[in-house]
C-alpha cells in the first residue's frame, strides 16, 4: 500500500503545480485571448489532471476536470469565443479542484459531494448563454508582459520523492503501475508532455532568462531536510577547515600545508555551492500575485494591472516565506485602499487602469523589493487622525510631526484607516504585522506617497548564514562584529599630550584623519563596567559603520578576523535589538555577534539610525527649540561644517567610485532607475578643481531632489544633524556657494546656498520637491532624460 | 536539585543532561537568561530557574548540570546545582501544587509527588520558557 501512497503523493504534487501554472496561464489568457500555444498550454494541463485521476478512480474529480477541459476544447479548437466569464468560472474550477486535492491529501481519497453548480457554469458557457457578458478586454494600457521568471535549477518540496519523469523511465511494466498511461495512449503522451514542461529551456514563454536555466540538463527535488543538514555539515567544515588554517599557519612541513590548502580550497568553493542551493528566485513568491491582483481588482470593482520586474532576482529559501505575506497584505491595500476607481481616476486625468509594479534587486548585500501603486497615495491627514482617535497619539504630539513621522505611524498596531472594514484588508492587523515579520528576517520597510501613487520600499539583507567577522574582547568576553559593518580598526595614541578622545556636546569623539567620530565604550554599553575611558589612553578604536552612519567603538582588545556560521538565538533575546546571531568558535563556546545598527539606535547615539531618509528631529543633544532650523552638517576639503537645510536632503548616500561614469563633462551613476548627476561643491565654494579619484574610494554623496532628478552633492564627510538658528551673517568677503555663518555652540557652522549651487553646475529653475518621484512610466522618464540632456 | 529544593522535571520533557558545559553571558539580556550554550553545534538558551523561584542567581561552575530539552523547535537548557537521581513514580503519590505558592510558581508546577522525606516539585520546563515569553 505504502507504494501507492507515494504515487498518491507525487499526484497530489504534480497536481498543485499544474493549479499554480494555470493561475498564471488564465490570467495571462485574459490578457491575450488568442494566443494558440497559451490555450494548448492550459488545455494540456486539464487533460492531464482528468487522466491521473481517473487512474486513482477519483470520479468526482475526474467528472469536473472533464467539464473544464471540454469547454477548453472549444475555446481552444476556436469554436467558442473566450469571454471574462469563462475565465471566471475556469478559475472557479481550478480552485475547487484544489480543494479536493488538499481534501485528499489529509483523508487519501475524495471529499464526497458533487460539483454541480459549477459544471452547470460549464455547460451554460457551451450552450452560449452568457453570450451578453463582456469580452475580455483587450488591455489598452502598455503591453506590460507579466515576466515570470525560468524555473529554478532546483526545485524543493517537502518530502522527498524522485521526479516523476524517473519513474517514467522506468521498465514498461513499471511506468504503467504508475499509470498516467492506464487509459489512453493519448494521455500518456501528454502525460510526458507535461514534464517534458518541467524541463527548463524548452518551454520558456518568457523575456530572456534563458541563460541560467540552459546551465542546468533537468531539476532535481530534494527534500528539504536533506538540504539542511548539508548546510549544517558545511558550516561545521568552514568552521573545522579554520581550525585546521590556524594549525598550518605556523607549520614548515610542506606536505602538511599543502594538503590543508588544497582542503581549504574545497571548503570554498564546498560553500559558495552550498549558499547557492539555498537561494531561490523571488518568482516563487511572486507567481500567485497575478492571479491575487485579478481577484481583489475585480471585488474591488476596479482595473489593475501588475508588472514584475526582476523575479529572477534570488534570495535565501528561508526569506522566501517569510515575505510572502507583507507582500500579500500590501498588494491588496494598494488596490483595496490605494487605487482608485475607473471614474475617479479617468476623472484625474489618470488611466483607468491602475498599475501595481513590483520591482526586485539586489543592493550592497541586499534584497530590495518595491511595491509602487499609481493610486491616490495615503492621505496623510487621515492617517493623523485616525491616530489621535485610536488613542495611539496625542493630538499635539501629531502636530509636532512631520509628514514623513505622520507616515510613519501607519506601521503601528490597531491601525486602520479604512471605515469600513472590508475583508480583504484594513482590519488593523496590517502594517505592524508587515513591519514586523521584515524586521524579523533583519529588514527594513520604508514607504513614500503622493496624489501620484505610493511606494513601500523592503530592504532584506541577504542572509548569508557564513560570513566574515572581526573578534574583540570586551572585559572577558568575546564578541563578533560582522565585517559588513566593519569600517576601519584604529590604536589611537595620545600625541603630544592632545588627548585622544573630545567632547562634542557630551558626546565624546575622536579624530579620524581630521573627522570627527562618536565614540562608544563597549564595556560601559554592555554594562560590563561603569569606568570611563580616560582620555589619555590608548585606545583600541573599531570604527564602524551602519547604514551610512559612523561611530567608534571602544574595545579591550582586537583579536583576529574570521569566518564565522553565523546561528539565529532566538525570540527571547531578540528583544534586546544589539545582538543579529550568534557562533560557535573553534573552542566550541559560542560568541554573540552584534548588530551594529541596533547598537547605535540602543545607545542613543543616533536617536533614529539616518537610513536612506533622514529625520528632522533629535531625542538628545539637540534642543526642540522650533525656531532653529534643522541642517544636516558637512565637510569639504578646507571648510568643516557646512550645513544644508534638511528638506532639500533626500538621501545619504556612500557611492563606490567604481560605479561613476562619465557623460561628456559630467560624472554621473546609475541611481534605481534614474540617472544621477554628481557635482562637487567644493569646486565652487572652495575654488579647488575636482580631485582624481581613486576606483576604489567611496564616495559620500548627499542626494538632492531637483526637478524630479536625483542630484548628488560630494562631499569629504557627513557628520550629523544640528539645529541652527535661522539668523545668518553674511560672510565677508562672499563666499561663493555660502549664504553665510552662524554659530551653534562652540563651532561655527556655515550655510550652503543651494541655489547658487545648483546653478552653477548648469540646473536652474528649482521647484519645490514633493517627495516621491513621479510617474514611472516609460514615456516620461525618457522626457526628463533629454531634457536633462539639453540643460547641461 | 536547586539551592535547597527538590526538583523534578519528567523525563519525557528531556533530551539529555550534562555537566560543565559552558555558559555565553549576554549582556543586556533577559536576567532569566544565563547565556547561550553549545550542543553539538546548536545554540542553546539556558535559563536560571532560581530568577522564577526569586533566588538568588546560580553561580556557574564546572558541577552544573544543564538539563536540555526542546520547546517549539529550539533548544533550551535549565541550569540546576545537583542531579539526584531518576526515579519512577506512582501516579498515586501526586498531587496537584499547593495553594500557597505564588502565581509565578503556579505556571510552572505540574505537581508534587510526596517522597518519603520530602517533596518533590516537578517542573514542567515548557511552561518555564513560555512565562517567560509572556512576560
Amino acid at each position: 500500500m505504502s507504494s501507492n501512497d507515494a504515487i498518491l503523493d507525487e499526484f497530489l504534487i504534480e497536481a498543485n503545480e499544474i493549479f499554480d501554472q494555470l493561475d498564471l496561464d488564465y490570467v495571462e489568457l485574459e490578457k491575450n485571448p488568442r494566443d494558440s500555444k497559451l490555450l494548448s498550454k492550459i488545455f494540456r494541463g486539464m487533460h492531464t489532471l482528468k487522466g491521473s485521476s481517473r487512474f486513482f478512480s477519483f470520479l468526482r474529480f475526474e467528472k469536473l476536470a472533464h467539464a473544464g477541459e471540454s469547454l477548453m476544447s472549444e475555446i481552444r479548437d476556436g469554436t467558442l469565443e473566450l469571454n471574462q466569464g469563462m475565465i471566471t468560472t475556469l478559475l472557479d474550477v481550478s480552485d475547487r479542484l484544489r480543494k479536493i486535492i488538499q481534501h485528499i491529501s489529509v483523508e487519501r481519497d475524495e471529499p464526497p459531494g458533487e460539483d454541480a453548480d459549477l459544471v452547470e457554469k460549464l455547460n451554460a458557457h457551451l450552450r452560449r448563454d452568457d453570450i451578453a457578458a463582456s469580452a475580455v478586454s483587450v488591455v489598452t494600457t502598455p503591453e506590460v508582459a507579466i515576466k515570470v521568471a525560468a524555473e529554478p535549477a532546483v526545485s524543493i518540496t517537502d518530502n522527498g520523492h524522485s521526479e516523476m519523469t524517473e519513474l517514467m523511465g522506468m521498465s514498461g511494466e513499471e511506468s504503467k503501475a504508475v499509470g498516467w498511461g492506464e487509459t489512453a495512449g493519448s494521455d500518456q503522451d501528454d502525460a510526458e508532455q507535461f514534464f517534458a514542461k518541467k524541463i527548463p529551456g524548452q518551454q520558456l514563454d518568457v523575456d530572456g532568462v534563458k541563460g541560467k536555466a540552459s546551465e542546468v540538463a533537468a531539476p532535481v527535488k530534494v527534500s528539504v531536510e536533506i538540504l539542511d543538514t548539508l548546510m549544517n555539515l558545511v558550516s561545521e567544515m568552514v568552521l573545522a577547515r579554520n581550525r585546521l588554517l590556524s594549525f598550518a599557519q605556523n607549520n614548515t612541513d610542506v606536505n602538511f600545508t599543502g594538503t590543508v590548502r588544497t582542503i581549504d580550497m574545497i571548503t570554498v568553493e564546498l560553500q559558495e555551492r552550498m549558499m547557492k542551493t539555498r537561494m531561490q528566485p523571488i518568482s516563487h513568491v511572486w507567481g500567485k500575485f497575478p492571479r491575487l491582483v485579478r481577484d481583489v481588482a475585480q471585488e474591488c470593482g476596479k482595473n489593475v494591472d501588475l508588472v514584475q520586474i526582476g523575479a529572477e532576482t534570488e534570495l535565501d529559501r528561508t526569506l522566501i516565506e517569510s515575505i510572502r505575506d507583507p507582500l500579500v497584505h500590501i498588494i491588496r491595500n494598494s488596490i483595496d485602499h490605494g487605487i482608485e476607481m475607473p471614474a475617479d481616476r479617468v476623472a484625474k486625468g489618470k488611466s483607468g487602469t491602475g498599475q501595481i509594479t513590483l520591482r526586485a534587486m539586489h543592493e550592497n548585500g541586499m534584497v530590495v523589493i518595491e511595491i509602487l501603486d499609481d493610486g491616490a497615495g495615503i492621505n496623510i491627514p487621515l492617517v493623523a487622525e485616525r491616530a489621535i482617535t485610536k488613542g495611539i497619539i496625542s493630538a499635539d504630539r501629531v502636530a509636532k510631526l512631520s509628514d514623513r513621522e505622520i507616515l510613519d505611524l501607519i506601521f503601528l498596531p490597531g491601525f486602520s484607516t479604512k471605515e469600513n472594514i472590508t475583508n480583504l484588508s484594513g482590519r488593523g492587523v496590517g502594517m505592524d504585522v508587515v513591519k514586523n515579520n521584515i524586521q524579523q528576517i533583519g529588514g527594513t520597510v520604508d514607504v513614500a506617497t503622493s496624489a501620484s501613487g505610493t511606494k513601500f520600499s523592503l530592504r532584506i539583507p541577504l542572509t548569508l548564514a557564513i560570513m566574515p567577522a572581526v573578534f574583540v574582547r570586551s572585559q572577558n568576553q568575546r564578541f563578533a562584529i560582522p565585517q559588513n559593518n566593519l569600517f576601519e580598526m584604529v590604536r589611537q595614541e595620545p600625541k603630544d599630550d592632545v588627548p585622544v578622545v573630545e567632547d562634542y556636546y557630551d558626546v565624546p569623539v575622536f579624530r579620524l584623519r581630521n573627522k570627527l567620530i562618536p565614540l562608544l565604550v563597549l564595556g560601559n554599553e554592555l554594562n560590563q563596567t561603569t569606568e570611563k575611558i580616560d582620555p589619555k589612553a590608548t585606545l583600541n578604536i573599531v570604527v564602524v559603520q551602519a547604514s551610512g552612519v559612523l561611530f567608534g567603538l571602544v574595545v579591550d582588545e582586537v583579536l583576529y578576523m574570521q569566518e564565522v556560521v553565523v546561528k539565529p538565538i532566538g525570540p527571547m533575546v531578540k528583544g534586546i535589538n544589539i545582538y543579529s546571531g550568534a557562533t560557535i568558535l573553534g573552542d566550541g563556546r559560542v560568541s554573540l555577534i552584534f548588530d551594529i545598527a541596533g547598537l547605535a539606535i540602543r545607545s542613543g547615539l543616533i536617536s533614529k539610525v539616518i537610513e536612506q531618509q533622514t529625520e528632522s528631529n533629535k531625542d538628545e543633544g539637540l534642543s526642540v527649540d522650533s525656531d532653529l532650523v534643522p541642517m544636516l552638517l558637512f565637510d569639504l576639503d578646507n571648510i568643516q561644517r557646512i550645513g544644508i537645510s534638511l528638506d532639500a536632503v533626500d538621501r545619504l548616500e556612500l557611492i563606490p567610485a567604481s560605479r561613476i561614469e562619465h557623460r561628456g563633462d559630467d560624472d554621473v551613476v546609475i541611481y534605481g532607475d534614474s540617472i544621477m548627476k554628481l557635482i562637487w561643491p567644493s569646486v565652487l565654494i572652495e575654488g579647488i578643481p575636482k580631485k582624481i579619484i581613486d576606483y576604489n574610494e567611496k564616495l559620500s554623496v548627499i542626494v538632492h531632489m531637483h526637478n524630479g532628478q536625483p542630484i548628488g552633492l560630494v562631499v569629504k564627510n557627513i557628520h550629523d544633524i544640528t539645529g541652527v538658528p535661522p539668523v545668518v551673517t553674511m560672510l565677508t568677503p562672499p563666499q561663493p556657494g555660502l549664504i553665510g555663518s552662524t554659530i551653534v555652540g562652540e563651532h561655527v557652522v556655515s550655510v550652503l546656498n543651494l541655489p547658487e549651487v545648483l546653478e552653477a553646475f548648469g540646473m536652474s529653475g528649482e521647484r519645490r520637491n514633493t517627495g516621491f518621484a513621479q510617474s514611472q512610466s516609460q514615456d516620461l522618464k525618457i522626457a526628463n532624460l533629454a531634457s536633462y540632456e539639453v540643460m547641461v | 536539585m536547586v539551592e535547597d529544593f527538590h526538583f523534578g522535571v519528567r523525563t519525557s520533557d528531556v533530551v539529555e543532561f550534562t555537566k560543565g558545559l559552558d555558559v555565553t553571558p549576554i549582556p543586556l539580556g533577559p536576567a532569566i537568561v544565563a547565556g547561550f550554550m553549545n550542543l553539538r553545534g546548536q545554540i542553546v538558551t539556558a535559563i536560571d530557574i532560581r530568577k522564577q523561584l526569586k533566588l538568588p542567581p546560580i553561580q556557574i561552575t564546572e558541577h552544573t548540570i544543564s538539563i536540555f530539552f526542546r520547546y517549539e523547535g529550539a533548544l533550551f537548557s535549565l541550569l540546576v546545582d545537583e542531579v539526584n537521581d531518576i526515579l519512577e513514580l506512582s501516579d498515586d503519590d501526586f498531587e496537584p501544587p499547593p495553594s500557597n505558592l505564588s502565581a509565578a510558581a503556579h505556571e510552572i508546577l505540574v505537581g508534587v509527588y510526596k517522597l518519603p522525606k520530602k517533596l518533590l516539585i516537578i517542573l514542567d520546563p515548557k511552561k518555564i520558557v513560555s512565562s517567560i515569553f509572556n512576560q
